[in-house]
């Protein structure tokens, strides 16, 4: 009799068990359920029965550093009343209680893939309620059992490396996480619900902005890139390297503070302000007819793509060998051959600065890897070189010669007057998007190849670059990293252009330094916009006094062929030395 | 004669080797113990799905770590473990009294075993930084230790995340392997 009801007891509780598993498994379907409340991680299999909610693996095991009970669906066995917390509960209640006032667009989603990022979150959401509220989540809450509500044994476990380290990380990467880890700071320090709100907007407006900033950006480029547009050469480009570039000459060394906040700001406004001298312009007679009926957004963009056409043909053109290195490389060139017998024979040396040639014969985008050279010169800081020469790439393309732009600035060709707003204009932008560009985080990758900042970036002996190669694009941003002193002179000719000019727009042109999110759409192409830096390389006296001693680069090969900058740096078994025999010359 | 020598030396010298299982009810701490004692620091975890293994140099001892997951449905399998092993590390959640029946089951179960019968048995009460931990003697009653015959054990109150007592419970382990006990 004993032994029957024994029985009768243990098939019970496994039918119980068999019906507490079915249960549970059809609460795990529904849609609420399928995804971690958390970190919205697909088909999670854990269940945190503090709270009632349906968390992935990562999940659970940061759950369980805050003392949060967490049971595997598939290797735990759960009581019915487990399971009835769960029904009434799940993912779905759980965000309207500890996730009421989560809002997508202020708050930042957690990294999934972060694991610090997802421990803070969920401190905020289910240890401090952050985001419940009210301060009654706890009476609330559907709850099978109550932990121990200290966190001492989570707090302990977070070491201060940690959170170092998500700061550095938070600081760099986003500008989002950045306002975020403030007003999560702030917050936690007591924030007072003004100055919370006050955040709050300020962050969504900025996101705001970034987003159609981006959209506009993706657009373009896929629009541009799609119709192979000429109107995009208008000819104003070159008047604006020019201004720039008479200004770097002048400038030596400036510090620059630039006010992150306002660079997206600056960015929309700059549009705006842009818009009269642009149309004011367009009606000169050198530009093209066409562009007359350009609305700004599209000279805008063609700006943009421009800068990365710049690149573009800066990657391609950028193998010494004989032989070009695609056959984008050799349409490049054939495009073209005009603008090297029109450089030779102008009598300021500096034609294709000025290119008109480009302008009219070269109306491709393709072909701008002549002209990203100026921005290169221009960047290199290679002031006293002379007779920098364009290495031909195809061998059979005429030779450009660059004669020594030290003195620049008085032999530039006068461009006219009804141009020249317009050329100011674009000059502050391509120095707006080149710094912007190149600084991403200037800093810290600048310490991280160990550049030293005093140094603009010198010739160096060119490597060949398989344009195939899978470190490409890796190496192409490490090894194009501009100094500081770049970034500081072109924020230094932004400023005299903005002294020197009556254009109010000019005001508004700031460097842009270290905005990652403005650069999304940037970023996310093939080609960074670091424009000009690996394009040229040049054929050079080895022995060339002007631009680097010989006993400067001793232990580096020297064939002959000097490169800005080349891509493959790190590959160099010399490569700490190829920095330091960088010589400063403005020393 | 190279060989005679070094058994002779690591005879003398007592450079042994032990196979130790980590066990105990899931979320008690066996994997922050195990890396504790391998690394000296705290490591996020994740609920071991499978076991974690690890070597621990201590006291001339090479220690093979076994730490195996606690959930329900994988402590069957413990029991694929237990061959040849020389000593049990039995950790428990002292803050977690609700389950205290439970771990009290499951350690005798493994007591039962009769792969285990000349394992030693270290008990940790871990988790002791908590508020509402039990102390070790709270644990040893609940945990109904003095049923324990003709075995050669320990409880030591411990804190992984603090690493406290991990240590300690090691050094006796080590003496109790060295003087034969296992």
């Amino acid at each position: 009799m004993e032994m029957k009801l024994g029985f009768q007891t243990k098939a019970n509780a496994l039918k119980e068990a068999q019906r507490n598993e079915r249960v549970i498994r059809d609460l795990m379907k529904l849609p609420d359920n399928r995804k971690c409340i958390n970190c919205n991680s697909l088909a999670p299999q854990y269940v945190c029965t503090t709270f009632c909610t349906v968390v992935c693996l990562t999940c659970s095991g940061i759950h369980r550093e805050f003392t949060h009970r967490v049971k595997s669906v598939s290797m735990a066995k759960f009581t019915s009343d487990e399971v009835t917390a769960l029904g009434r509960g799940g993912n779905q209640r759980a965000k309207d209680i500890y996730l009421r006032e989560w809002n997508p667009h202020i708050h930042s989603a957690p990294d999934r893939s972060d694991i610090q990022s997802l421990r803070e979150f969920i401190k905020d959401t289910y240890v401090e309620g952050r985001y419940s509220g009210d301060t009654k989540i706890r009476d609330e809450a559907p709850r099978v059992q109550e932990g121990n509500n200290g966190t001492t044994y989570s707090q302990s476990l977070r070491k201060p490396s940690d959170d170092q380290y998500s700061n550095i990380s938070h600081e760099v990467v986003n500008e989002k996480f950045l306002y975020d880890k403030h007003h999560v700071k702030n917050t936690n320090g007591s924030l007072s619900p003004e100055e919370e709100a006050h955040f709050e907007q300020r962050l969504s407006r900025h996101l705001e902005k970034l987003n159609s900033f981006s959209r506009e950006m993706r657009e373009t480029i896929q629009a541009l890139e799609l119709k192979d547009s000429p109107n995009a050469y208008s000819g104003e480009a070159t008047p604006m390297q020019e201004a720039v570039l008479s200004n770097r000459s002048r400038s030596d060394t400036i510090s620059s503070t630039v006010n992150e906040k306002d660079m997206t700001e600056v960015l929309t406004e700059s549009e705006a302000d842009l818009r009269p001298h642009l149309y004011e312009s367009t009606s000169t007679p050198q530009s093209s007819p066409s562009s007359s009926e350009m609305s700004f957004s599209s000279k805008f963009q063609a700006m943009v793509l421009k800068m990365m056409e710049n690149k573009k043909g800066s990657a391609r053109g950028s193998k010494p060998d004989s032989k070009p290195p695609t056959p984008q490389g050799v349409q490049t060139l054939q495009t073209c051959p005009p603008i090297g017998e029109q450089t030779m024979t102008s009598s300021e040396n500096w034609a294709f600065l000025d290119s008109p040639v480009q302008r009219n014969m070269c109306p491709s985008p393709k072909s701008p890897n002549f002209d990203s050279l100026t921005p290169v010169s221009n960047m290199a800081g290679m002031r006293d070189s002379s007779n920098i020469q364009l290495s031909d790439i195809s061998g059979s393309s005429p030779k450009l010669i660059l004669d020594s732009w030290h003195g620049v600035p008085s032999q530039l060709p006068k461009s006219s007057t009804s141009n020249s707003k317009l050329a100011e204009s674009e000059a502050l932008f391509a120095a707006t998007f080149s710094s912007f560009s190149w600084s991403q985080d200037p800093s810290s990758c600048g310490s991280r190849e160990g550049v030293p900042h005093e140094t603009p970036i010198s010739p160096q002996p060119l490597k060949p670059r398989n344009p195939f190669d899978a470190d490409n694009e890796l190496t192409y941003f490490q090894g194009t990293m501009p100094s500081r002193e770049e970034h500081l002179d072109l924020s230094f000719s932004t400023r005299l252009l903005r002294s020197s000019s009556s254009l109010s727009t000019s005001s508004q042109f700031y460097p842009l330094s270290s905005s990652p999110c403005t650069l999304m759409p940037l970023e996310g192409s093939l080609y960074s916009p670091q424009v000009p830096q690996t394009c040229s390389y040049s054929r050079q006296p080895p022995n060339s006094p002007q631009t680097l001693g010989p006993q400067r680069h001793e232990g580096i090969e020297n064939d002959g062929y000097w490169c800005t900058n080349t891509p493959f740096d790190h590959r160099l078994p010399a490569r700490s030395k190829s920095f330091t025999f960088r010589g400063n010359p403005f020393a | 004669m190279g060989i005679v020598f070094t058994r002779l030396f690591s005879s003398l010298f007592g450079n042994r080797e032990a196979r130790i299982l980590v066990l105990g009810l899931d979320n008690a701490g066996k994997t922050t113990i195990l890396y504790r004692m391998q690394m000296g620091e705290v490591v996020s975890t994740i609920p071991t799905i499978g076991f974690n293994v690890e070597t621990v140099q201590y006291n001339n001892i090479k220690f093979q770590v076994w730490d195996l997951g606690g959930q329900t449905s994988i402590r069957p399998y413990w029991r694929c473990y237990f061959p040849n092993t020389q000593a049990i590390i039995y950790v428990v959640d002292s803050s977690d009294t609700d389950r205290l029946v439970i771990a009290k089951d499951e350690f005798h179960a493994i007591l039962e075993e009769e792969e285990l019968k000349g394992a030693v048995v270290l008990l940790f009460a871990n988790k002791q930084d908590l508020p509402g931990a039990l102390d070790d003697a709270s644990v040893t009653e609940a945990l109904e230790l003095h049923k324990i015959k003709s075995r050669q054990w320990a409880i030591f109150k411990t804190s992984a995340i603090k690493g406290e007592g991990i240590f300690e419970g090691l050094d006796w382990l080590s003496n109790t392997l060295k003087s034969g006990g296992g």
